[in-house]
């Protein structure tokens, strides 16, 4: 889908709160200086298109009692790397799971964040999973500072 | 703040539903709210009250990055204990690098590095190796399994 200038400060602007009235697009529309219609039929395209996954409320991320989280890498074969990708997927513990090129000194190609209440906890859940995926080898990598936060700003200068 | 436990019922099934995405309308909490036999107002009451709770972050778009061109990687570096705040406060400084973690690793800094479809990634990424001295391994996701988790709060046993 290509965008246009007006697009991108819809984007811009979707990217923060809509107002919770009853009609939130008239509002946005004044800023865009677009009519509501034409505001509404902007965003159904970019919905359509996929440049738009949704419209909805995001919550905060806290998971209450949640005290000990880790990214833990897995080193797995690639013939493997899937079974094992969706394995880990599977657990409740896991929020997120990836798989990345590996690097000169970096063996790793799988990716989980894995949440739990305690320490202990973590590395027990930790060697569930690897008793059910067998990596080759595997560590647990915890974050010890957030040096920064924040999200992205698609069309700023908007 | 405000905590799941203290959600009405009412709210989770708001939540969820809303969670899916909103109708896009003229009147998308008033077209919400009927899925749900709520009135508008209410939707729109009950949704002031979570984001005042702080329950709610944010109303409002997702998008996907790689549809609009942008290009992004997960990067990491072994950086000297005594150069880290001054390494970190330089790539912090890219507005593309939205994440940065200290780590309990040799590799002790971790970040995300996304650039817009008018620049080039590995440009920007020689940029912040010159600029910071240190070396970066690139890390570019190959595939997604699972992203996040929207919470289920329509049920109770499911936390």
């Amino acid at each position: 889908m290509r965008l246009d200038d007006d697009d991108k400060k819809l984007i811009s602007i979707l990217q923060e709160d809509i107002p919770l009235e009853r009609r939130p697009f008239s509002k946005v529309a004044e800023r865009v200086d677009l009519s509501e219609e034409e505001v509404v039929e902007r965003i159904r395209k970019m919905s359509e298109d996929g440049v738009m996954k949704r419209l909805a409320p995001l919550l905060y991320h806290r998971k209450a009692g949640f005290e000990a989280n880790g990214m833990v890498v897995w080193q797995v074969p690639e013939d493997r790397e899937d079974e094992a990708g969706l394995r880990l997927s599977g657990f409740d513990e896991v929020s997120h799971c990836y798989l990345r090129e590996t690097g000169p000194d970096w063996k790793y190609n799988l990716y989980s964040m894995v949440h739990a209440e305690s320490e202990d906890e973590l590395e027990e859940s930790v060697e569930k999973m690897a008793e059910e995926i067998e990596p080759e080898d595997h560590d647990i990598l915890r974050s010890t500072e957030e040096l920064k936060k924040t999200s992205l700003k698609y069309f700023n200068s908007y | 703040m405000m905590d799941e436990k203290e959600l009405s019922e009412k709210d989770k099934e708001l939540l969820t539903k809303a969670q899916e995405g909103l109708p896009l309308s003229e009147t998308p909490f008033e077209d919400l709210g009927e899925e749900l036999d709520m009135g508008g107002d209410e939707v729109i009451e009950r949704m002031k009250k979570l984001k005042e709770g702080n329950l709610i972050r944010r109303i409002g778009g997702v998008f996907d990055s790689k549809e609009m061109g942008w290009e992004s990687t997960l990067l990491a570096g072994k950086i000297r204990e005594d150069d880290l705040y001054e390494v970190a406060e330089r790539i912090n400084e890219h507005p593309g690098v939205t994440h940065n973690y200290r780590r309990d690793h040799e590799y002790n800094m971790w970040f995300t590095l996304s650039v817009g479809p008018d620049k080039d990634l590995q440009e920007e990424i020689d940029q912040l190796e010159e600029k910071t001295g240190f070396e970066f391994l690139q890390l570019p996701k190959k595939k997604k399994y699972k992203l996040g988790v929207k919470l289920d709060l329509s049920s109770e046993d499911n936390r």
